[in-house]
């Protein structure tokens, strides 16, 4: 009854709001100059006063709009005084802007609405489109590296995926860490689907009070992603282009054919030594092989990657229109892998009337991958280098006593095949009824439609690489979100000097997704026969029936209430505060709702009158803010909401295969009934200013959250629980830090400019609390061993590992009785720093001089650590690196850096603890801009060719591929697969390999 | 007003849209997508209690609990069986096993531990979900009985395994899974009692296998109730039980079994589910419904063959059956080659091993890819693993004898499985004469070994009969009187019971 009751009052509303009053409008046009030189600025947004409604200058200055004609147009350019101007019945507004030097009247988007940048009182980071274009990078999110304080990206090297972004520390334990993604208002986790020449802005929001108006999904953070709309005046093209290719940016030396056999076989006496056995080596001591294969060299190839975009977009009085056509390929390095992706979008807006315009923004994406194994990065590392990469018969080479398969064999045979389909988008209607009142309903959408075919042939490589039977594999997968806003927004200025901003809304939102997977045997390996009824009927199989991540389906629903409210006094105070009350399907019963808050101040120091005499200061600004936001899937993969669910476990086959097979279903999972979302709170305060007129401005923030985590609570095997564990809210995680970030802007002459900026963040991870005795261990490296820890006082997955404390006689590790109780168990372990970094930091420079452009991006982590579990789990016979090789302890070489080799299973040591540190050249780039054509066609044509080099270089002490391991550890053992996710307490362990690329390339921009 | 007209017409379809798709008090609470739960309408689909004893039988299907872990803890680590494979690959502890240098935190004893007691709870969610089901009393009563049976087995694994182990006949709340009381360690006399309960309830409720209606091969039977109560007496020295039943068996009083004939077809495709079998695990060869990787972790490795390699099925090559094991058949005994595939022979379906990493393998787990529908991949191999068969049931019963002083049925019972042994060598294999009970005992031990070698039985019998240390350690392994017998709690548990469980004796 309480939703109907609210439904019907807002229809009311709604009619009440559409049938009043409507205000003639006219129309208006003019020019707006630099009060320096005279020239016209380009992209100065023209708002009518207390709406949203508004258009841009074009490329000379010149603006035309529809307004009523009692209306007051405001003009804001960053860099530039606001000013107002009242419409007065004028049909021509010329204005001229002074350079002020201050970003404080920028309009900034901050989710469900815009805001003055001085009336925010949260954190608010916004990068401009042109950063995130000039890089070579799939998603917006990767271009954010470095370039915002606060955001930490870790880059992911593989075509297709999306970055690891964390924003302001980690705080959740478990399931999903990085933050949503708002897209136009539709909130997704992927924007692989966004072509990057198609954003206007991309705003990051940081603290609780600017996070809180998204309520429970804002745990991790919101990136507000807005896509360009035309702009009143003459049709505008856009031509981008690039090409060129990416490469392996670090290898790391392995030992050569006979350095590997030399260690193999002294592994092997030595382990013989140990256990008494007396198994024989491998590898003939008289006859050792000289062939030498590198396996990473075979593997990996120079990657072509190439873009193509083109935009149309303009407008007049009734329209605006933006289109754009778009084509984006990657290759990869790894041989064979491909990524493709077509998109196209359309940003239309319509005015039926002064008082009613509607829109939509459309996009629709299609991509198509070749995957290629991953795994084969590892299989390359543990390859035995004396194996050939085929045979002098043609056949794949192998190392018998080895189960590391041939990494070039297992691509030849890998045929995987995924396409998706993605149209997003949403329609708006926007209602303006009086004056400073506007309504909108928008209605927003996002539908994919994905699917796979794996064919795995028959081959025989040897016995640890073999498969007898033919498989097919079809995949389909859908998913259909909406979301449904309706609010209102409201701004009015009382007697000059009282501002007053206040937007309410309401929302709601499904989420259902369907996905099935089936495998096939016997069916020929002919690309054109890969469907399941060329199969063997019988052999017909739902792959992992008892799991719901192949088959099965998912349904959330949401409702949402949210509000804010903002009053300024006299542009010196403000004060604001959100709200938003949160309802979700996936919660039991009695905790589906939540309550979301903040409440934050601003003072603009500059705005005061004892300020009115210095010209130190062009704006100083202090402002303050608490919230409360959650995180509404803390826990992965979990349907909170039944806490009697039944779970499949497989199939019977009683008198198989005369009677079907029979399903087996029971309780086996322990559920938590006060499961809900997962709360941060937080205090944020920041200092901003600008200074000499407009040359540095800069800021400081200070932050404090914490994070009541769930956590992954170990339940003895005794509890019935088929994983053994239980998510349970039982830790606090606290993330406090400083961040700075300094600009200076200088333009010399018409000549001759520069730039330089600098961003920096102190992050300290800490757990405050874990609730009773539990033991948050994680990191395990599949082969029975765990690395890290999270205990109060020490960072979130902190390594705890055995003190190395010299070599015993044998040339083995010997380890620090660290409580001195004389034998080595685990309460020796020590903490040793864990991957979150203490400090991360972008540096940024550019220049243009003439018709040259040029600049250059660092970024960089400290104080972060890093298990080398690639050198720490060498499953029998596997290859090693150089370095181990060569600083081995042997019997005459007793100062050694590395133990002397053997085959079982090592403690977790320092040893395999190394520093994160890096610093990566992210970005140089040169341009040269062609204009004012000789030639006819391309007269009042901008043209600009670059050249691009991206991560060219990275330097750390990090002996592995990369010191930025993103997503998930997972062993890579063939005897089972313990896949541990890339969840905080498991972060920071290089097991399987994935080396990252740099990416050298060519292009252009043209502009007519 | 044409354009108000219209902006009344937009508002009305956002207004219905709304109202249509919103009004709704269910908004928040939908049914669960995709998960059936103890709140719907699971209880009133009778298929659904079926579903419950299902799920404790699937639980035999997994890695953990029939595969490498059990692979490794009750054959790599007898003296049937070495660690095979190649020498530095370890299959991550089965040096461990092997050598008997394994701890607490040995993964295979999690393995072991954690999917036993899956197991067990899946049969206490099955006796406490059964009852809700509106079905027949005597079908209920037919779940009842097979989910004790199979309890009954899991906890036989266990007291065999680690000794002192904690006892659950219920289903644990989530309270009771934090009280101490739960860990609570009951000695083997106990576990024993509760496993006994179990399998008298089973003996006298379950069909018969010629009773079950057809598409049941494969539950627990009246037979397989009375072949695990007749080996856990044997393990319990309770001689008189263990004769009755095991004649029970072979009168044909609970069921209808016999010995086949050809010793060396009982592990193969067509020996699965004979009249040899009283019970077996059973394995579809497709990805559903099959024991994971059992095949593949003991496969030929590396090997060269007659046939293209394409056409043999290759594994891992750990489990490779140990010199010791082929030199204790005498020439002509047709177990050897039944049980060891050499290099060098010609196994049933024409494949001949030219040459291989390891020189033996164990034939009990080879799938013939020419002659037998060996599934989809080389992970799902179709092959049932033979968990209690006749030939256990004549030797329990020649050891039962012996010990009640029947020596002349003890000698009835060995020689009827060494006559099948014999094959069509009439002069190999001689019978068994001696009636000297402690040179009888001896014999009927040593049959053991050669007809159940590789059957996941050595290990465990050589403690049963007290001989693990000594034979043990003859054959090169640190066994430990004393210790070794039982296996180490895994560390893991003994933190998830916040130090409640205690360890056993020596780790």
């Amino acid at each position: 009854m309480k939703y109907k009751f609210t439904y019907c009052l807002m229809v009311l509303f709604m009619f009440f709001a559409a049938t009043s009053f409507a205000q003639q409008d006219i129309t208006i046009q003019g020019k707006v100059v630099d009060s320096l030189d005279g020239k016209g600025i380009p992209g100065v947004s023209v708002l009518i006063k207390g709406t949203t409604k508004g258009t841009q200058t074009d490329a000379e200055g010149n603006y035309r709009i529809a307004a009523p004609s009692n209306a007051t147009l405001t003009f804001s350019f960053i860099s530039y005084t606001r000013q107002e101007k009242p419409v007065s019945g004028q049909a021509i507004i010329n204005v001229t802007l002074a350079s002020a030097n201050e970003q404080l009247d920028q309009v900034v988007v901050v989710g469900y609405g815009t805001q003055k940048r001085s009336q925010i009182v949260g954190s608010v980071s916004s990068v401009k489109s042109e950063e995130i274009t000039k890089q070579p990078v799939l998603t917006a999110a990767q271009g954010l590296q470095g370039k915002a304080s606060g955001v930490q990206i870790n880059a992911s090297g593989q075509p297709g995926s999306q970055p690891q972004v964390r924003i302001r520390g980690v705080g959740s334990v478990t399931g999903n860490q990085n933050p949503i993604y708002v897209v136009d208002g539709v909130i997704t986790d992927d924007i692989t689907n966004i072509n990057n020449s198609d954003i206007e802005s991309v705003e990051v929001l940081k603290d609780a009070s600017a996070q809180a108006i998204y309520g429970s999904r804002a745990g991790n953070g919101v990136i507000l992603v807005t896509t360009k709309s035309g702009k009143t005046g003459k049709m505008s093209v856009n031509v981008n282009s690039y090409a060129g290719f990416r490469s392996m940016t670090n290898s790391v030396d392995l030992a050569d054919g006979r350095s590997h056999a030399i260690y193999t076989n002294e592994a092997i006496t030595n382990t013989n030594r140990l256990t008494g056995q007396s198994d024989p080596v491998v590898f003939d001591p008289n006859n050792l092989p000289t062939q030498t294969t590198d396996w990473m060299d075979e593997i990996t190839r120079q990657g072509l990657v190439q873009n193509y975009d083109v935009s149309v977009s303009g407008g007049s009085e009734k329209t605006n229109y933006y289109f754009s056509g778009g084509y984006f390929g990657d290759q990869g390095i790894l041989n064979g892998a491909k990524y493709d992706r077509i998109t196209a979008r359309i940003n239309n807006e319509y005015k039926i009337a002064p008082y009613l315009s509607v829109g939509h923004n459309l996009t629709v994406t299609h991509n198509k991958n070749e995957n290629k194994p991953t795994s084969t990065f590892s299989s390359a590392y543990r390859m035995s280098p004396s194996a050939p990469v085929r045979n002098a018969d043609g056949s794949y080479g192998y190392l018998s006593a080895l189960n590391v398969g041939n990494p070039v064999a297992a691509i030849d045979y890998t045929n995987d095949f995924s396409n998706s389909t993605r149209l997003q988008g949403n329609a708006y209607v926007n209602v303006r009824p009086l004056e400073g009142l506007t309504l909108r309903g928008d209605f927003n959408f996002d539908k994919t439609d994905g699917s796979g075919k794996i064919y795995v042939p028959v081959y025989s490589v040897f016995s640890a690489q073999q498969n007898n039977r033919s498989s097919l594999n079809v995949i389909n997968q859908n998913r259909f979100y909406y979301i449904m806003n309706m609010q209102a927004t409201y701004s009015k200025t009382f007697a000059e000097k009282h501002e007053l901003n206040a937007t309410a809304g309401y929302s709601f939102e499904r989420d259902r997704a369907d996905r099935s997977n089936l495998r096939i045997s016997d069916v020929p390996n002919q690309r054109n026969l890969w469907y399941l009824n060329q199969g063997d009927p019988s052999t017909l199989v739902i792959v992992e029936p008892e799991a719901n991540t192949a088959n099965g389906g998912d349904l959330i629903r949401r409702v949402s209430y949210f509000g804010r409210m903002t009053y300024t006094y006299d542009n010196r105070y403000n004060i604001s505060g959100s709200l938003r009350r949160d309802g979700s399907s996936s919660f039991p019963v009695n905790n589906k709702w939540g309550t979301f808050y903040s409440i934050g101040g601003s003072w603009n120091i500059t705005n005061e009158r004892f300020m009115k005499d210095q010209n130190l200061f062009d704006n100083l600004r202090l402002r303050v803010g608490y919230g409360q936001v959650g995180n509404d899937i803390s826990i992965a993969n979990n349907n909170l909401a039944v806490l009697q669910g039944l779970a499949q476990t497989g199939y019977y086959g009683f008198s198989y295969p005369d009677f079907p097979i029979s399903l087996g279903q029971t309780f086996n999972q322990s559920r938590d009934a006060l499961a809900s979302w997962e709360t941060t709170k937080g205090i944020d305060a920041g200092l901003e200013f600008g200074m000499l007129d407009g040359r540095l401005s800069g800021s400081f923030g200070y932050y404090n959250k914490l994070t009541e985590a769930y956590i992954p609570i170990r339940l003895p095997a005794l509890a019935g629980d088929a994983d053994n564990t239980l998510y349970s809210q039982g830790a606090k995680v606290r993330n406090k830090g400083f961040e700075a970030a300094l600009n200076w802007e200088e333009r010399k002459s018409d000549d001759f400019s520069y730039r330089l900026g600098f961003n920096v963040t102190f992050n300290k991870n800490i757990v405050d609390e874990v609730t009773g005795n539990f033991q948050l261990r994680g990191g395990s490296l599949g082969n029975g061993e765990i690395t890290t820890l999270s205990k109060v006082g020490e960072p979130i997955g902190s390594f705890w590992v055995y003190e190395t404390d010299g070599f015993d006689e044998n040339g083995n590790f010997q380890y620090k009785d660290v409580n001195g109780d004389g034998q080595i168990t685990e309460s020796d372990r020590v903490f040793v720093g864990s991957y979150q970094p203490k400090t991360y930091f972008g540096f940024n420079a550019g220049v243009n001089y003439k018709k040259f452009d040029l600049s250059f991006d660092l970024y960089g982590n400290l104080g972060n650590k890093i298990f080398n579990g690639k050198r720490a789990v060498r499953f029998g016979n596997e290859n090693i690196e150089k370095e181990v090789f060569e600083g081995r302890w042997t019997p005459t070489n007793t100062n050694a850096s590395h133990p002397a080799a053997l085959n079982t299973i090592p403690r977790p040591s320092t040893y395999y603890v190394e520093s994160g540190n890096f610093l990566r050249i992210n970005n140089i780039t040169l341009g040269y801009t062609f204009d004012n054509q000789k030639l006819a066609f391309l007269k009042d044509s901008k043209l600009r060719v670059f050249a691009t080099a991206q991560n060219p270089f990275v330097f750390t002490s990090y002996t592995g591929y990369t010191p930025e391991i993103a997503g998930a550890a997972s062993s890579n053992s063939p005897q089972g697969s313990i896949a541990t996710s890339g969840s905080a307490i498991n972060s920071g362990i290089e097991l399987n390999v994935y080396p990252i690329y740099s990416t050298y390339m060519f292009g252009l921009n043209l502009t007519f | 007003m044409k354009k108000n007209i219209f902006v009344i017409n937009i508002i009305a379809v956002l207004a219905v849209m709304i109202i249509a798709s919103s009004c709704n008090k269910e908004w928040l609470n939908p049914d669960p997508e995709n998960i059936a739960s103890g709140e719907d309408s699971t209880y009133a689909d009778p298929a659904n209690a079926a579903r419950f004893v299902t799920a404790a039988y699937t639980n035999l299907l997994t890695w953990e609990q029939s595969s490498f872990a059990w692979i490794g803890t009750t054959s790599i680590t007898s003296d049937d069986a070495d660690k095979g494979s190649s020498p530095g690959d370890l299959g991550t502890d089965k040096d461990q096993l092997d050598n008997f240098t394994f701890t607490a935190t040995t993964p295979s004893f999690k393995d072991g531990w954690n999917s036993n007691f899956l197991g067990i709870s899946y049969c206490n969610q099955a006796l406490a979900n059964v009852p809700l089901f509106t079905i027949e009393d005597a079908l209920k009563n037919r779940y009842y009985a097979e989910v004790r049976y199979l309890r009954a087995f899991y906890y036989f694994n266990l007291v065999r395994m680690y000794g002192n182990v904690p006892k659950l006949d219920k289903v644990v709340s989530d309270e009771d899974a934090q009280s101490p009381e739960l860990f609570k360690q009951l000695p083997p006399d106990s576990i024993y009692a509760f496993i006994k309960s179990d399998l008298e309830f089973a003996l006298k409720t379950l069909p018969k296998n010629t009773e079950y209606e057809p598409g049941n091969i494969g539950r627990a039977t009246q037979g397989a109730a009375a072949a695990l109560l007749a080996k856990v007496s044997m393990y319990r020295k309770e001689w008189e039980r263990a004769y009755s039943l095991t004649d029970s068996i072979i009168n044909g009083a609970v069921g209808s079994y016999a010995l086949v004939n050809d010793y060396r077809t009982i592990w193969r495709e067509v020996g699965e589910n004979s009249s040899e079998s009283l019970f077996e695990i059973q394995s579809t060869g497709q990805q559903n419904g099959s024991v994971r990787q059992y095949s593949q972790v003991q496969g030929i490795k590396e090997g060269q063959f007659n046939v293209p390699t394409s056409q043999v099925f290759q594994g891992w090559g750990f489990n490779t059956p140990s010199a010791d094991l082929y030199n204790a058949y005498s020439e002509g005994d047709v177990r050897r080659d039944a049980t060891i595939i050499s290099v060098g022979n010609t196994l049933f379906d024409g494949v001949v091993i030219r040459s291989a990493f390891n020189p033996r393998y164990n034939y009990k787990a080879y799938v013939s890819i020419r002659q037998e529908t060996q599934g989809g991949s080389t992970d799902f191999s179709n092959k049932n693993i033979r968990i209690l068969r006749m030939g256990e049931i004549y030797l329990i019963r020649a050891e039962a004898a012996n010990e009640l002083g029947m020596s002349g049925e003890a000698l009835n019972s060995v020689n009827a499985i060494r006559a099948r042994a014999r094959g069509s060598n009439s002069n190999a294999v001689p019978n068994i004469t001696t009636t000297d009970q402690g040179q009888l005992r001896q014999l009927i031990w040593n049959e053991r070994r050669l007809e159940l070698a590789m059957e996941h039985d050595r290990f465990f019998d050589l403690v049963r009969t007290g001989r693990a240390g000594e034979v043990l350690r003859a054959h090169g392994k640190n066994f430990v009187d004393g210790k070794n017998e039982i296996f180490p709690i895994p560390q893991d548990e003994i933190a998830a019971s916040g130090g409640v469980l205690v360890q056993n004796p020596g780790y």
